[in-house]
C-alpha cells in the first residue's frame, strides 16, 4: 500500500508541475454553471459600481454618519465574532461530543437563528432582553443595565445570528476529527482542557477560522435583529447596513456609496482571510 | 525473562478484560510481566484494538480488572476507574496519530509537558529521545514532513520519553514499506530488550529503553510476534486460543489459526548478495549432518548484507519426490521427519540439512506418499524468502 | 404569498413576517404582501371589472387599505386586489424599477413627482386621507408622560422616526415649530418598527401617526397597547396620502375604480375609524 502511494504521488508531483492534466479540467457542464453562479455573484457588485456618484463619493464616504457608522460596525462584528466563537466553540463540543437527552432539541434550538427571520430574532431578543423583558426586566431593575440603544446591544444580536455559523462549522469539524488524537494526549497525561487546548482546537483551527470569519461577515451585514433590538441611532447603533438603509429612504447615492464601503470591506477581508484559512494548492 | 508467574510481580500488568460491544463478546486473561515483551498476535477483527482501548482507559470495562503494578486501574465491581491521562501507559498507536500541528520535537515532548515540565526542559529531554532515534536533525520537522519509519520512531519516542508504566505499541511496524519496517523492526527489538542487557534503572534513558516495565505488542504479523517478544498471546474472536513462547506455540499450534502463523520459517543467517548462510543454533556456520558445507538459501533480495532473518512461510515451499526441473534457486534434498494432517492442510517438518516447516493439501500429501522418512526434494522460489536485518544481536 | 410579485418581497423584513404568521400581529413590522382575499375567487363573466389590481400603499395606510380592498372585492367579484405595503421611497423605486403598479398611494405627494416625470400618471392625484403624528406612550404610561415636552427629557427612552421617513420629517418639523429639542435613544428606519419598540414598553415615549394609536388601541389588551396623548403643542403636522393611477397601469378600468371607491362615503368612514382624517 505504501509503496503504491509512494509511487503515484511522485509521479503526480513531476506531472502537476509541468503541465495541466485532464482531470484539472473540468467537464462542460460544472464549468457552465460555474460561471452563471459566478455571474450571479458578480452581477450585484457591477450593478452597484453602475449605480455608484464616482464624482461625489468621497464627500458621501467622509460624512460623519458614514464614519460613525463604519467604525461601529467594525467594532461590533469583530466582537459579535469573538463572543460567538467563545460561545459556539464550547457549545459545538457539546454537541458534537457528549450524548444526553434532548441534544437534537437544543441544536435545533441554537441553529434557529440561522432560519428565523433577523427581524422575529430581534423581536424575541427584545421581549427577553428588552428593558420589560422576561430576563431583561429584572436584570434592569437590579442593575440599572440596559442593552438595547447601546452597542452592546448591537454586538448580542450581531453574535445572536452569527453564532449559529460557528457551531454548525465547528461541530462538523469535531465529529470528523480522528478520536484518536485526543486519546493520544490523554494517554500521554494531558488533561482534558489541556488536549482540547493544545490537541483539538489547534487541528480544527482552519474550520474554526472559516468559521470565525463566516460568523463575522454575517455579523457585517446583519441588519433585521440589530434594528428590531438595538434601534438605530447615528453614532450609537447606526451601523453600516442601517445607514445604507435608512439613507436609501432619502438620498439613494449616499446609500450606493456605504453599500460600496460594505462591500469593499467585505471584500477585502475575505480575500486577505483566504489565502490564509483555505491554503491554495 | 519470561516468567510463569507474570503479572504477579512488582510492575507487571495483570488484565482481566471482559467486555461486550455488539455481538462482539470479550474474555481474556492477560499477564505481562515487568522487562517482558508480550506479543498479543491475532486476525482482523479478534478485538486487539478494543484490548489497547481498555488497558490504556480509552473504553471502560465491562467486567474484570486492570492492575498495572501495584495499582488498580479500571475494576467496574469495586467502581474504580482510572482515566487514561492517569495511568502513565505510553501508547504508540497505529498509524502513529502524532500531532499534525506539531513539530517532531513539540510531540515528543508533549507528554513531558502535560505532566508538569517546563517547556525547555522538556525540550532538552525530548531532543536526546530524538538523538537516540537516529532523528536529532528533524526535531523541527512536523510529521507530515517525515518519512513512515521516521513517524514510527516519533511515536515511539513520544510513548517512552514520559517514563511509562507500560508500553502498549498497537501495529507499530503495520504501515511502513519493506525497508523501513525492517530498520524500525531492528529499532523496536533496541528498545525493547532492554532487559536483557541487565538494565537496573528504573528511568528510561535512551538508548536503553525500558528496562523494568511491561511491554505489550499487538500485532497481526507473526515475524513482528516471534521475532521482538518474550511470550506469544494468541488472540481469535475476543478469547485467547493459546499462550506460549515462540518456540512452544510453533512446536504445539492449539487451533488453525495458530497453526498457519506458527508455521513460519525462521532462519537466521548471514546475507551477502542475496544469498543467506544459514547459522545453527550456535549462531556458527550450520554444519549438516554428514556435511560441512553450510546451508546456502538465494534471496531475490541483494540489498541485504550482515545478520538477517530469512523468512519463508510454509506454503511456498514446494515438495517432490523427483529432483524438480525449472526456475526454483532453491533446491535440496532432505527427509519428512514427521506429518501432521490439520485440517485443510497437513504438514510436514523437514529434517537436515534445513529443518522447516511445509504445509501441502492431503491431496498433494497422499500423492507423494509422505511418511516419517520419506526421502523429498524441496524447492522454495528465491522471491519467496524474505529478509529482514536480525535484531537480536 | 400570493401577492408577493414584482419584487416586493425582497426584504427580509415582509418575508419573516410572512413565514412567521404568528409575531406579524405583534410585531406589525411587516408591511405586508398580503393578499386582500384567500380564496381568490375570479369570475370575469357578468362584470365589467375583473383581474389582478396591483395597490402600493405607504405602509401606515397598509391596515386600512386591508380592510377597503376587500370590499372593494365584494363590490367587484372579478376582480383581486394585490397590496404591497411598504415605505413610500422603496416603493416608488420599485415602480421606476419597473414593478407592475396600477394604483400607488404614498404618504407623501413629493413621491408622485417622480412617478409623473418618469412614467407618467393618468390623473392628478387625490388626496384621500391625512394622518396627523402624535405623542405616544405605552399604556401604564410609566414614565408619566404629558406632554411633548417630554421628549427633551435624557432620563427616558425616546424614539422618533429616522428624519429619512416621512413620519420622522413631519415630527422633526412639528417638534422644530413647538421649539421642542427630542433627545432620541433611536430613530426607527419606519414607523411600524417603532411601534412595537413602544408597545413593547422598551420606548416611553415615541412620535407616531395617529392612525397607530387608533390600530393598536383596537387591540383592547392593555398589556402591548399603545396610548395618543395627541399633539400637545398647536396644530399637528400631517401627512397627506393622494392616490394617482399611473399611466402604464395593467388594468386602468379597475384602478379608476379604486380610487374612486377610496373617496366613497364607506371608504371615508373607514378611514375615521383607522384614526385618518379625510379631506
Amino acid at each position: 500500500m505504501t509503496e503504491g502511494s509512494a509511487s503515484v504521488s511522485g509521479r503526480d508531483s513531476g506531472a502537476s508541475a509541468a503541465r495541466r492534466t485532464p482531470q484539472d479540467l473540468p467537464p462542460w457542464p460544472v464549468a457552465l454553471l460555474a460561471a452563471v453562479g459566478v455571474v450571479l455573484f458578480a452581477l450585484p457588485v457591477v450593478g452597484l459600481a453602475a449605480r455608484t456618484p464616482w464624482t461625489g463619493l468621497l464627500t458621501h464616504l467622509g460624512s460623519r454618519f458614514v464614519v460613525d457608522a463604519a467604525v461601529l460596525s467594525v467594532v461590533s462584528s469583530v466582537a459579535a465574532a469573538a463572543v460567538a466563537a467563545a460561545v459556539g466553540v464550547p457549545l459545538a463540543w457539546v454537541l458534537a461530543r457528549v450524548q444526553f437527552r434532548g441534544r437534537s432539541v437544543v441544536r435545533a434550538l441554537v441553529t434557529l437563528p440561522m432560519v428565523l427571520p433577523p427581524v422575529v430574532g430581534g423581536a424575541a431578543l427584545l421581549f427577553a432582553l428588552g428593558r420589560r423583558g422576561v430576563v431583561g426586566g429584572p436584570l434592569h431593575d437590579a442593575t440599572g443595565l440596559l442593552l438595547p440603544y447601546s452597542i452592546w446591544g448591537v454586538i448580542l444580536a450581531n453574535a445572536f445570528v452569527a453564532t449559529p455559523l460557528v457551531i454548525l462549522t465547528v461541530e462538523g469539524a469535531l465529529r470528523n476529527l480522528d478520536r484518536r488524537y485526543e486519546a493520544a494526549a490523554a494517554t500521554l497525561g494531558a488533561s482534558r482542557l489541556r488536549t482540547l487546548w493544545k490537541v483539538t482546537l489547534p487541528m480544527i483551527g482552519p474550520a474554526l477560522g472559516v468559521a470565525t470569519v463566516v460568523a463575522w461577515a454575517r455579523a457585517l451585514g446583519e441588519f433585521g435583529a440589530t434594528v428590531t433590538f438595538a434601534g438605530n441611532l447615528g453614532g450609537r447603533t447606526q451601523t453600516l447596513p442601517l445607514a445604507v438603509f435608512v439613507a436609501l429612504e432619502s438620498d439613494r447615492d449616499a446609500a450606493v456609496a456605504i453599500s460600496l464601503v460594505l462591500v469593499a470591506l467585505s471584500l477585502g477581508l475575505l480575500i486577505a482571510l483566504r489565502d490564509r484559512w483555505w491554503p491554495s494548492r | 525473562m519470561s516468567t510463569d508467574v507474570a503479572g504477579t510481580r512488582a510492575g507487571g500488568l495483570d488484565a482481566e478484560i471482559r467486555l461486550v460491544r455488539g455481538d462482539f463478546e470479550m474474555d481474556v486473561s492477560l499477564q505481562v510481566a515487568a522487562g517482558e515483551t508480550a506479543a498479543l498476535l491475532g486476525p482482523n477483527g479478534a478485538g486487539k484494538s478494543t484490548i489497547v482501548a481498555a488497558i490504556a482507559g480509552l473504553l471502560p470495562l465491562g467486567g474484570g480488572m486492570i492492575r498495572l503494578g501495584g495499582r488498580v486501574l479500571d475494576d467496574p465491581d469495586a467502581g474504580i476507574f482510572t482515566a487514561p491521562e492517569h495511568r502513565r501507559i505510553g501508547v504508540v498507536f497505529q498509524d502513529q496519530v502524532l500531532f499534525q500541528h506539531l513539530s517532531a520535537l513539540d510531540n515528543v515532548a508533549f507528554g513531558l509537558t502535560a505532566r508538569g515540565m517546563r517547556r525547555s526542559e522538556a525540550h532538552g529531554h525530548a531532543q536526546t529521545w530524538l538523538d537516540a532515534m537516529d532523528l536529532g536533525d528533524l526535531g523541527h520537522r512536523r510529521p507530515r514532513a517525515l518519512s513512515g519509519g521516521q513517524r514510527q520512531r516519533v511515536a515511539l519516542a513520544r510513548a517512552l520519553a514520559c517514563s511509562p508504566d507500560l508500553l502498549l505499541a498497537d501495529e507499530p511496524l503495520g504501515s511502513l514499506d519493506v525497508t523501513a519496517r525492517n530498520r524500525l523492526r531492528r529499532n523496536l527489538a533496541a528498545h525493547l530488550s532492554s532487559g536483557r542487557n541487565g538494565g537496573g534503572t528504573t528511568a528510561p534513558v535512551p538508548p536503553h529503553g525500558t528496562p523494568n516495565v511491561p511491554r505489550l505488542l499487538i500485532t497481526h504479523d507473526p515475524t513482528d510476534a516471534f521475532v521482538l517478544a518474550d511470550r506469544v498471546h494468541i488472540l481469535e474472536d475476543g478469547r485467547l486460543t493459546q499462550s506460549g513462547t515462540p518456540d512452544e506455540l510453533r512446536r504445539a499450534p492449539a487451533t488453525a489459526y495458530a497453526a498457519d502463523l506458527s508455521g513460519i520459517n525462521l532462519v537466521r543467517g548471514t546475507a551477502r548478495d542475496g544469498e543467506v548462510t544459514v547459522a545453527d543454533d550456535d549462531g556458527t556456520a550450520a554444519s549438516a549432518t554428514g556435511r560441512r558445507s553450510a546451508v546456502v538459501l538465494h534471496a531475490a533480495d541483494t540489498s541485504m548484507f550482515g545478520a538477517v532473518l530469512a523468512t519463508i512461510h510454509p506454503r511456498a515451499i514446494a515438495l517432490h519426490r523427483e529432483r524438480p526441473s525449472g526456475s526454483p534457486r532453491n533446491i535440496w534434498r532432505t527427509t519428512a521427519e514427521a506429518v501432521e494432517p490439520l485440517g485443510d492442510i497437513t504438514r510436514v517438518l523437514l529434517g537436515a540439512p534445513l529443518p522447516l516447516t511445509a504445509d501441502i493439501t492431503p491431496g498433494a500429501a497422499h500423492e507423494l506418499l509422505i511418511r516419517p522418512g520419506t526421502t523429498l526434494w524441496v524447492s522454495v522460489k528465491a522471491t519467496e524468502v524474505e529478509l529482514a536485518p536480525d535484531g537480536r544481536d | 404569498m400570493g401577492g408577493c410579485r414584482g419584487g416586493n418581497c425582497r426584504d427580509a423584513v415582509r418575508r419573516g413576517a410572512a413565514l412567521v404568521p404568528l409575531w406579524l400581529t405583534a410585531l406589525a413590522l411587516a408591511s405586508g404582501c398580503t393578499p386582500a382575499r384567500d380564496d381568490g375567487s375570479v369570475r370575469a363573466d357578468g362584470e365589467a371589472l375583473g383581474g389582478s389590481l396591483h395597490v402600493l400603499v405607504a405602509a401606515s395606510l397598509l391596515p386600512v387599505v386591508e380592510v377597503l380592498a376587500v370590499e372593494f372585492e365584494q363590490d367587484h367579484p372579478g376582480v383581486e386586489v394585490l397590496i404591497s405595503g411598504a415605505g413610500s421611497s422603496a416603493l416608488r423605486e420599485q415602480v421606476l424599477a419597473g414593478a407592475p403598479a396600477d394604483v400607488f398611494v404614498p404618504a407623501d405627494p413629493s413621491h408622485l413627482e417622480a412617478i409623473r416625470d418618469d412614467i407618467g400618471l393618468s390623473d392628478a392625484p387625490v388626496v384621500v386621507a391625512r394622518n396627523s403624528v402624535v405623542l405616544a406612550v405605552p399604556a401604564n404610561n410609566e414614565a408619566g408622560v404629558t406632554s411633548l415636552a417630554d421628549l427633551a427629557r435624557p432620563e427616558l427612552l425616546i424614539g422618533l422616526c429616522a428624519a429619512e421617513v416621512p413620519c420622522g420629517a413631519l415630527a422633526r418639523k412639528g417638534l422644530a415649530q413647538a421649539g421642542i429639542e427630542p433627545v432620541p435613544d433611536t430613530d426607527e428606519p419606519n414607523v411600524r418598527s417603532l411601534v412595537t419598540k413602544l408597545a413593547a414598553g422598551e420606548l416611553d415615549a415615541a412620535v407616531v401617526y395617529a392612525s397607530d394609536t387608533a390600530s393598536m388601541d383596537a387591540g383592547a389588551s392593555n398589556d402591548g397597547a399603545i396610548v395618543s396623548l395627541g399633539w400637545t403643542a398647536g396644530t399637528a403636522p400631517q401627512a397627506s396620502y393622494a392616490a394617482a393611477v399611473l399611466s402604464d397601469a395593467p388594468n386602468p378600468v379597475a384602478a379608476h375604480a379604486f380610487v374612486a371607491y377610496l373617496q366613497t362615503d364607506a371608504a371615508r368612514r373607514a378611514f375615521a375609524d383607522f384614526g385618518l382624517t379625510v379631506p
